[in-house]
């Protein structure tokens, strides 16, 4: 059993699970409003979709039975990492005002969670290079 | 002249009564020479290995080592004697669980402060010990007489002039016990003055001389 | 194949791979404590940068606005909460008539609609260039030309359009200049002249904003900021002016308004330095505990390495550099950790706490960085120098014996 892959794919599964769930409710983006439905509104929507994601490649980077799949999988998680932070920041953005929720805090902690899944998705490539099972 | 003790004490004091651990014991050994000291626990000769490695400090009398005597020596160079002109093997199993069979080894060369390869003098050794496939192994995968064999090593690392060893064979088997015995054979005839404590009687047979220890006062065994 | 020698170096961190449970948790009370030395400082730190700004942004020693409205000055000055108050322009030359008075400037405040400009209502101050002392200084740091009619400087933290303008009531303003971020108000305001603001208030009247009856832009202001002459007491000034306006208007004394800010500051201050404190006598006492226990665990293996020839110094400098090695690791980890919660979500932390913030420059945070590390990393060499020269100091043969 490599343990390796088993502690980085928990830990892949908790930052998607944190960027799926994050922007609905531990670091909300601003309330929505169904006259004006605002950018941050279907940004925190997408960023559920790709922290599934995360999170699934991260269930699976534990479940493998190979190294060499586990690492596939981390570095598919890594690379979402790069989309987690790009949907608040170019993609789709955020709202205008400074002093938004969503500028203050649900875009700060998506880019320090993106940018945790690609040290994870990294750490994997390079910590199971050449390793068996 | 590889160790000269003349006459040496250590006072204990139990309850209010001073005891002598050692009392007043005089010993000679040369190049090449195998001695066992026998006795039976209690009878200091742990105290007697102690005090000649160092590590205690004599209540009167002295003791050279290759001419040199310990009175008055310093921590520094206590340590510097014990690191080159003494082999120690310490009582049960000292080998470190986190170093490899062969760091073990190197270990002691480093604590002399030297720099430069020591690898190579450390898998000879082991060669000669009889474990050399096992350098890069870790202690935990190893027996107890390969354990053994490994302190042996240790203690000769940097110093080839005297092996003191405090029950080498404590807690081994007697087919073990006799590979052991041969080996420190083997080492007392390539020159190095052997000097063994223990309490077994069937082991003495391999020494030059058995000394046998009873209550601090060291005699020929007759 | 390389051999790595034996150093001190190398066995102390063999050692610390052999008990990963230890060290983590170790790590783990390193890393806390140097999180809360830095994270606190930084933050204390950007509070008192906060006032600092406040006080060198409010500038005037006098603030005159309407009865009942010192709040509503508040919060337009630390938090950039929009209002509308106003009272009568003859204030103005009450005030001006006297003695104690050296400048008074009047001041006029509109409020953006949500739905323009920036996402929500924001202040725009308006200023009269000819007697402001308040505004200019600070926005010549940026502008050095005088204001035209249409033109707006913005708060740092007002987004323009594309096109460098910004829309109010349905018109657009060019962004003349932006000032730097003071962690006030001012982040999210809009200033302007006069002039300006006479148009900004004919088109707010037309979009049907609402101003109380009676209130011109002939005949009206919001604030009047006073700097009060040489030689008289803000007491005396402000006696002056109670007495000339009859009452009828707020006298704030700005010093006052940010010391009740700043006093909740000291008080926060404090409490984090103590909690600090705590933390740091907490780690060393916990330190010290695990070191000592440990250090009897491995009486033996101490033993061996002063049979083996260690000298006393080698083995305590052997103990001291694993503990140095943890307390480093833990101060390392804990002021990145503390740099992730405090530099990316700087601004929510500021408005979280409803009180003026500003980051520190660079140099500060280095200057607080090395000295967290510093405290941190001491941390274990200073634990573990007991059981060091205990450790050391032992005779060999006693530690090798109960070590069995």
């Amino acid at each position: 059993m490599n343990k390796k892959k088993l502690v980085l794919g928990a830990v892949l599964l908790i930052l998607g699970a944190l960027i799926a769930i994050g922007p609905q409710s531990i670091f909300p983006v601003c309330e929505f409003n169904p006259e004006k439905a605002m950018k941050c509104h279907w940004m925190g929507k997408s960023e559920l979709g790709v922290g599934a994601v995360i999170a699934l490649l991260g269930l699976g980077s534990m479940l493998s039975p190979s190294a060499q799949l586990s690492r596939g999988l981390l570095a598919a998680g890594g690379l979402l990492g790069i989309l987690t932070m790009l949907l608040p920041t170019k993609l789709i953005g955020v709202c205008m005002n400074v002093h938004m929720q969503c500028v203050t805090l649900t875009r700060p902690a998506l880019l320090v969670l993106g940018a945790a899944a690609v040290l994870t998705g990294a750490l994997g490539v390079w910590l199971l290079r050449g390793s068996e099972r | 002249m590889v160790l000269e003790v003349k006459d040496l004490c250590k006072q204990y004091t139990r309850g209010d009564r001073p005891f002598y651990a050692v009392d007043h014991v005089s010993l000679t050994m040369d190049k090449g020479e195998f001695v066992s000291i026998i006795g039976r626990s209690g009878s200091g000769k742990s105290t007697l290995l102690n005090l000649i490695a160092g590590l205690l400090d004599p209540t009167a009398g002295e003791i050279r080592i290759c001419g040199k005597s310990l009175t008055g020596m310093d921590d520094a160079a206590l340590s510097a004697m014990r690191n080159t002109a003494l082999g120690y093997v310490p009582q049960g199993q000292t080998v470190l669980g986190n170093l490899t069979v062969l760091d073990n080894v190197r270990l002691p060369f480093y604590f002399g402060d030297r720099t430069g390869p020591s690898s190579d003098r450390a898998r000879d050794l082991l060669e000669q010990v009889g474990i050399g496939h096992l350098a890069g192994s870790l202690p935990r995968e190893l027996s107890g007489g390969e354990l053994r064999r490994v302190s042996i090593a240790r203690a000769m690392m940097c110093s080839h002039d005297l092996l003191v060893l405090d029950e080498p064979t404590g807690d081994l088997d007697p087919r073990t016990t006799e590979e052991i015995m041969a080996l420190l054979r083997g080492i007392a005839q390539s020159g190095t003055a052997v000097l063994m404590v223990t309490h077994e009687l069937d082991t003495t047979g391999y020494g030059d001389r058995v000394l046998e220890m009873d209550s601090g006062k060291l005699s020929p065994r007759l | 194949m390389t051999e790595k020698a034996l150093s001190n170096h190398r066995l102390a961190l063999l050692n610390l791979q052999r008990k990963p449970f230890r060290t983590w948790a170790l790590l783990a009370v390193v890393a806390l404590l140097a999180f809360v030395l830095f994270g606190g400082s930084v933050m204390i730190r950007s509070l008192e940068n906060g006032i600092e700004g406040l006080q060198a942004r409010l500038g005037a020693d006098i603030v005159v606005v309407p009865e009942g409205y010192d709040q509503d000055l508040a919060g337009v000055m630390i938090h950039g909460e929009p209002t509308y108050f106003f009272m009568d322009k003859d204030v103005l030359a009450q005030v001006q008539s006297c003695e104690a008075v050296e400048i008074a400037s009047p001041q006029f405040y509109l409020a953006s609609l949500n739905a323009e400009c920036c996402g929500s209502s924001v202040p725009i101050i308006g200023f009269d260039p000819e007697s402001d002392f308040t505004v200019q200084p600070w926005i010549t740091e940026q502008y050095s030309k005088s204001l035209d009619r249409g033109q707006i400087i913005v708060g740092s933290d007002i987004v323009a359009q594309n096109d460098g303008t910004v829309l109010f009531f349905g018109r657009n303003y060019e962004v003349a200049a932006r000032l730097e971020r003071t962690g006030t108000g001012a982040d999210v305001s809009c200033f302007t002249t006069m002039e300006t603001i006479e148009d900004l208030y004919r088109d707010a009247r037309e979009k049907g904003a609402y101003f109380k009856q009676g209130v011109t832009y002939e005949n009206s202001i919001s604030s009047i900021m006073v700097r009060v002459r040489d030689g008289f007491s803000l007491t005396q000034a402000a006696g002056q002016i109670r007495r000339a306006t009859e009452g009828k208007v707020e006298i704030v004394q700005t010093q006052r308004m940010i010391d009740s800010v700043g006093g909740s500051l000291q008080g926060v201050a404090g409490g984090l330095y103590i909690i600090a404190g705590v933390f740091w006598l907490l780690a060393l006492a916990l330190l010290s505990i695990v070191f000592s226990v440990t250090a009897n665990e491995r009486k033996k293996e101490f033993a061996l390495f002063r049979i083996l020839g260690a000298t006393r110094r080698r083995l305590s400098r052997l103990i001291l550099r694993e503990a140095f090695y943890i307390s480093l690791g833990g101060g390392v980890l804990g002021v990145l950790l503390a740099a992730l919660a405090v530099f990316p979500f700087s601004v929510y932390i500021g408005d979280r706490l409803g009180m003026p913030y500003l980051l520190p420059g660079m140099g500060e945070i280095l200057l607080i960085l090395c000295g967290s590390l510093l405290l941190s990393a001491a941390c274990g060499p200073l634990a573990s120098a007991h059981a060091a020269r205990k450790i050391s100091r032992a005779e060999t043969y006693h530690t090798m014996r109960e070590g069995e």
